[in-house]
């Protein structure tokens, strides 16, 4: 594949591709840039080679969430050890600061803590699906599941934030 | 399975996502490094990398080089006798040998032959000849 085309790809989607890096890495903003920042490294080094059986966009997600999963692991040991050794942990996982929370619309706050009840995979089938409009096999593919498991993953997490925003609404009233 | 494969009751989360997507593309960061790297980047990354290894490589074969003539010396100089052999297995003594000698011992060494008693006492030889005795039975 020509490499221009390849370059131009990757920043066409660049929004999409933070979006889905943000959903990866529960919307900690900075934890997604950095995987995002190590996934374009990651292609531009060649440790990561697209092979052709699928879109672009399909193989770079699933660079992404291999990625964010990946720095997960790393952050999940580094924690262990500095509780196990150094009682505190030097770096916690930034919250979201109080201008981040201004800016975040009503909606956008309802549907983020309705997902985070679903679980992982639930979460990231939706958002692939729904907000990055993918099929549901191309969401398999970028979650490295069957295609029937991404299905019952999606019938159910649907299911289910439906019960909670619904939940939610009942609250407000 | 396409996108029609979801159904028309999907339009609610498809806007309730569709609305969090608005949001977040304008939070997206300006893209970090694709308009300042070409996709070369990881082949001109890849020699610097073994340059930095290959440059550790040479201090490390240097420092060994410049160190072991100086290790050998020390060694050598260890020795009792300089460019000395190593004694054989049945001549060799261990070096804590001398903690087994116990106060007497050399008296213990130097006892003389029952049947040279005699010959001992008379060291002249008057009436006595050279002659080693016979051990006797004492009563």
């Amino acid at each position: 594949m020509d490499r221009t085309y390849f370059r131009e790809e990757l920043e066409r989607m660049h929004a999409a591709s933070f979006g889905w890096a943000l959903w990866c890495c529960g919307q900690r903003r900075e934890e997604a840039e950095e995987v995002l920042q190590s996934a374009y490294l990651k292609v531009l080094d060649g440790a990561a080679t697209f092979d052709g059986r699928s879109s672009v966009r399909t193989w770079f997600f699933g660079v992404i969430r291999r990625t964010a999963a990946e720095q997960q692991r790393r952050q999940w040991i580094r924690r262990q050890l500095f509780d196990r050794w150094l009682v505190s942990e030097p770096d916690a996982l930034p919250e979201p600061g109080p201008e981040a929370l201004a800016c975040e619309s009503e909606i956008r706050r309802n549907l983020l803590r309705a997902v985070a009840e679903l679980s992982t995979r639930q979460q990231q089938v939706l958002h692939l699906v729904f907000y990055q409009e993918l099929t549901i096999e191309e969401a398999s593919s970028v979650m490295n599941i069957s295609l029937g498991t991404a299905r019952t993953h999606f019938d159910r997490g649907k299911r289910r934030l439906r019960e909670i925003l619904v939940e939610q609404e009942a609250h407000h009233v | 399975m396409s996108n029609d494969d979801r159904t028309n009751d999907d339009h609610d989360l498809h806007e309730y996502f569709a609305a969090v997507r608005r949001e977040e593309v304008a939070l997206a960061p300006p893209i970090p490094i694709l308009s300042l790297t070409a996709c070369g980047h990881g082949r001109r990354q890849l020699p610097g990398k073994l340059a930095v290894g290959a440059t550790c490589l040479a201090t490390v074969i240097a420092a060994a080089v410049w160190l072991l003539p100086g290790l050998r010396v020390a060694h050598e100089g260890s020795n009792p006798v300089r460019g000395q052999t190593d004694a054989s297995i049945t001549s060799w003594k261990p070096a804590t040998d001398f903690l087994l000698d116990t106060p007497g011992r050399e008296l213990l060494e130097g006892v003389p032959d029952i049947g040279g008693w005699h010959g001992a006492l008379n060291p002249s030889g008057h009436g006595e000849s050279n002659r080693p005795l016979k051990k006797r039975i004492l009563p």
